[in-house]
């Protein structure tokens, strides 16, 4: 089933279109890779979705009111920002939206602990961890807000190679469960392990949709990513790996 | 002609002096309360020109008369220009101008501020001296003791009373507000706290004191959240007096109106 | 900390009795407080008409100082913020004193405090604006010196312009705020747009938390961005500018309090607020005793305690976060 679509969705700033008629959509158990190289429009593409900016055409979460919006969708950004020295457990439980009753409250902040594997860290203040671990607090947050739907901005970004895996992990298994994840990546072959479709964006339009196997091409590498890439289905699954800059 | 005359005419004739005139001095006044002894002791035509502050409709007891006069600035050089023989100041007239007109070599007379009716008395008749009429002096001194004396006859009761002004402050022992209060047959409350030239009263105190009367100054035009506290609700059930005005800031016979206007209040003196 | 609350309440309840009881009368307690009840004789005068609404007012100004400062924080995410620094107590000075000069105020009752919330709002509106989206401190802070040097500045010129000589020394009250010679009537004119004030900001908890991960995360939470900045404009220009009215500028409080709670309450916002709100008034209260027992017969001001206090913390402050100066 049909999570959340985009139909014809554009973003102008000024007579520039930064988001150019994009059409997809995201079903239960769509994971999303959204690629493309910086400046192709992902953010932008992901905050209008979100009702975040202006746009013209459809984004199906536009058209809620921003409280069904808030139930329906979390959204993680690439500023990573926790103001205060709060607790871990209470930045998580933030995501809660102070909406829920009590018992069900811990529980999503307790199961987004576990799944981050946060949950040693509950007590400690949030802003004396590493950057790292501060991104897991925040997907954590994200994860307890229990929606069906979960955007982040480069959510590997600064993580190292085991939070990495994990978080794309989680991403996975949230997908399989029935949910809807999109989120922009640039670690291509962490895309092409994990992603159960790539959407693969060059200034502002959307060039490719599918499968990785169907949007890694060598030409679309070599259009949009300006790279040559070693692209192998191995036994450890798929594995991707940029080479060398196209001349 | 008189006889007198015509020697000295004869004589001015014969030395080739040029006559002077023993006529009364030509005055310049800088300082309020020297303007009002000088408008009641002194000729109209001795008056060169008289402060700004005469005319202040606040604070001058004499602001109409003032009007007749010309008035200066306060500037030494104005006043010098004016070729005054006489040049009346007060103690805190402006230091730098009064130096400079005494280094000019004019005759300048400091009078201090009155703080009791003998400075009243002293004044006056320093003044009288100065300006050439000694009888007037003593005449208006005798005038001022002879209604003092009235005023103050027929009064057994003593009525407590409280000056109360912006800010809360009071006139001690040592001001004429106080000599003006206790001629007019009240207690100054000031005296109980021993307070000397005045001081600041805290609300919570003059209400523990329990004044018989509170008199307070007349307000200014315009805001101040200074004499908003004379407006206070735990103000309201005290008996509020007269407001003081201009006659009770200058030490001269004027007081004796201010003694008489007070005397309103008090129990004795009321209906007369 | 669950103690924090009953700790706050008894504090207070303590320090507004002191506050009831300290004063030049020196009655036994047992007298001031029957005095109180009834209002009779002196004394009681004293206690109704002096000591009461003081102790009132400075319980309206704490909770409102307190408030908006928590509220402001929590909107910029910095903590250097607070209604004094960055010229809202100024601008409401500003606004009482033009319309007590020119008349205004006189003209209908609630005017003067109308006229210190308009001025008050106008500051905030400028200072929001100015201080951008991330409310970067060294942006806010050179903007809330330049609001409070104008503000000070005309504060100053229209009180020199006035044609009462008393007016002219009044400077020192409007920009060091004081309690003394208060009376109910002050409490009537400011508690309407008080307590406007502080259910509007009151109201802003769940906004203020979901801010401390960023405009945009709070965004997508549900939070309306755009109706929250109005709301803490106007609940701020309200309970400031009412008590300023009344009372003179007095800064520091919405600086000192939040940050001595603010590890309580586990740094959250919305929580934080409440707090801040008892402790804002507490320390008015002990700061009010302070002044009265320092100089009892004098007229020291209230702005100069917490000045003493909270210009030092202000300094340690911008030394702790002198990294984040942009």
């Amino acid at each position: 089933m049909t999570l959340f679509s985009y139909d014809t969705l554009s973003v102008l700033r000024g007579e520039c279109p930064v988001v150019d008629h994009v059409s997809f959509k995201i079903d239960a158990g769509d994971f999303i890779g959204l690629i493309g190289p910086n400046g192709a429009g992902k953010t932008t593409l992901m905050r209008a979705g979100l009702g975040l900016l202006a746009h013209t055409g459809v984004s199906t979460l536009t058209q809620m009111t921003p409280q069904k919006r808030a139930r329906t969708a979390a959204w993680m950004p690439q500023q990573r920002e926790i103001a205060w020295a709060m607790s871990v457990r209470d930045v998580i439980r933030l995501g809660r939206l102070g909406a829920g009753n009590a018992s069900e409250d811990t529980r999503a902040v307790d199961t987004a602990m576990d799944r981050m594997g946060l949950t040693s860290f509950a007590d400690r203040i949030a802003t004396h961890l590493s950057g790292g671990e501060q991104a897991r607090v925040l997907i954590a947050r994200a994860l307890a807000q229990d929606t069906p739907l979960l955007f982040a901005d480069e959510p590997t970004a600064s993580l190292d190679p085991e939070s990495q895996l994990s978080t794309m992990d989680v991403f996975r298994s949230l997908a399989a469960d029935g949910r809807g994840v999109m989120a922009s990546i640039h670690d291509l072959g962490l895309a092409a392990r994990y992603c159960t479709k790539l959407a693969l964006m060059h200034r502002g339009q959307l060039v490719a949709f599918g499968s990785p196997t169907e949007v890694l091409t060598g030409d679309n590498l070599r259009h949009v990513f300006k790279v040559h890439a070693f692209y192998e289905h191995t036994i450890d699954g798929p594995v991707f790996q940029p080479l060398s800059v196209v001349s | 002609m008189r006889p007198s005359k015509v020697i000295t005419l004869a004589l001015a004739l014969i030395t080739g002096a040029s006559v002077v005139e023993a006529g009364p001095p030509r005055v310049v006044s800088m300082n309020l309360c020297t303007d009002q002894l000088v408008m009641q002791i002194a000729d109209p035509d001795q008056i060169i020109s008289l402060s700004a502050m005469a005319r202040d409709e606040h604070s001058s007891a004499m602001r109409d008369e003032a009007r007749k006069y010309a008035q200066n600035t306060g500037s030494a050089e104005q006043i010098y220009l004016t070729k005054p023989d006489l040049i009346l100041a007060g103690l805190y007239t402006e230091k730098a101008s009064v130096n400079m007109l005494q280094s000019l070599g004019l005759q300048v007379e400091i009078f201090d501020p009155e703080e009791s009716f003998d400075n009243i008395r002293d004044n006056i008749r320093r003044m009288g001296d100065l300006l050439g009429h000694p009888d007037r002096a003593a005449r208006m001194v005798a005038d001022f003791d002879q209604r003092l004396a009235d005023l103050q006859s027929g009064i057994t009761t003593r009525p407590r009373a409280a000056l109360y002004g912006a800010n809360g402050y009071t006139s001690g022992v040592q001001s004429l507000s106080h000599h003006i209060l206790t001629a007019a047959g009240f207690d100054n409350i000031a005296q109980e706290l021993g307070l000397t030239w005045g001081g600041r009263i805290p609300l919570e105190r003059l209400i523990v004191l329990n004044p018989d009367v509170v008199i307070t100054g007349r307000p200014f035009r315009g805001h101040s959240r200074g004499e908003e506290i004379l407006r206070h609700p735990a103000l309201a059930p005290f008996k509020m007096a007269a407001h003081t005005d201009a006659r009770w800031v200058c030490g001269t016979p004027l007081v004796l109106d201010a003694i008489q206007d007070l005397q309103r209040e008090h129990p004795d003196k009321r209906t007369q | 900390m669950k103690l924090l609350w009953p700790f706050l309440i008894v504090v207070l309840i303590l320090t507004f009795a002191a506050s009831i009881l300290i004063g030049q009368a020196n009655a036994p307690i047992a007298d001031s407080l029957a005095a109180l009840m009834t209002g009779d004789g002196p004394l009681g005068r004293i206690m109704q008409d002096i000591r009461l609404p003081r102790a009132l007012l400075g319980v309206m100004v704490g909770v409102s100082l307190g408030l908006s400062g928590a509220a402001i924080q929590g909107y910029l995410r910095n903590p250097l913020a607070e209604p004094g620094i960055i010229g809202i107590s100024g601008a409401a000075s500003l606004g009482a004193v033009v319309s007590l000069q020119t008349g205004f105020a006189a003209v209908f009752w609630l005017a003067l405090p109308l006229s210190a919330l308009g001025s008050a709002f106008l500051a905030v509106l400028i200072i929001l604006a100015l201080a951008g989206p991330r409310g970067g401190s060294l942006t806010l802070i050179l903007a809330g010196i330049a609001v409070s040097a104008l503000a000070g500045a005309l504060t100053s010129l229209a009180l020199n312009l006035s044609p009462n000589p008393y007016a002219t020394y009044e400077i020192v009250f409007w920009m060091m705020g004081s309690l003394a010679d208060r009376s109910m009537d002050h409490v009537w004119l400011a508690l309407p747009f008080c307590l406007v004030g502080w259910v509007m900001i009151a109201s802003l908890g769940p906004a203020l938390n979901a801010l401390s991960l960023g405009e945009d995360t709070a965004a997508s939470m549900g939070i309306n961005l755009t109706r929250s900045r109005l709301i803490l404009i106007i609940g701020v220009a309200c309970s400031v500018g009412a008590v300023t009215a009344v009372s003179g500028a007095i800064g520091f409080v919405g600086l000192v309090v939040p940050h001595i709670l603010r590890p309580f309450v586990g740094a959250r916002p919305s929580v934080l607020v409440w707090a801040s709100a008892l402790g804002g008034a507490i320390m008015i209260l002990a700061a009010d005793i302070l002044v009265r027992i320092v100089l009892p017969d004098g007229d020291l001001k209230l702005g100069v305690v917490m000045a003493l206090i909270g210009a030092p913390l202000f300094l340690h402050l911008i030394y702790k976060t002198r990294g984040d100066l942009q």
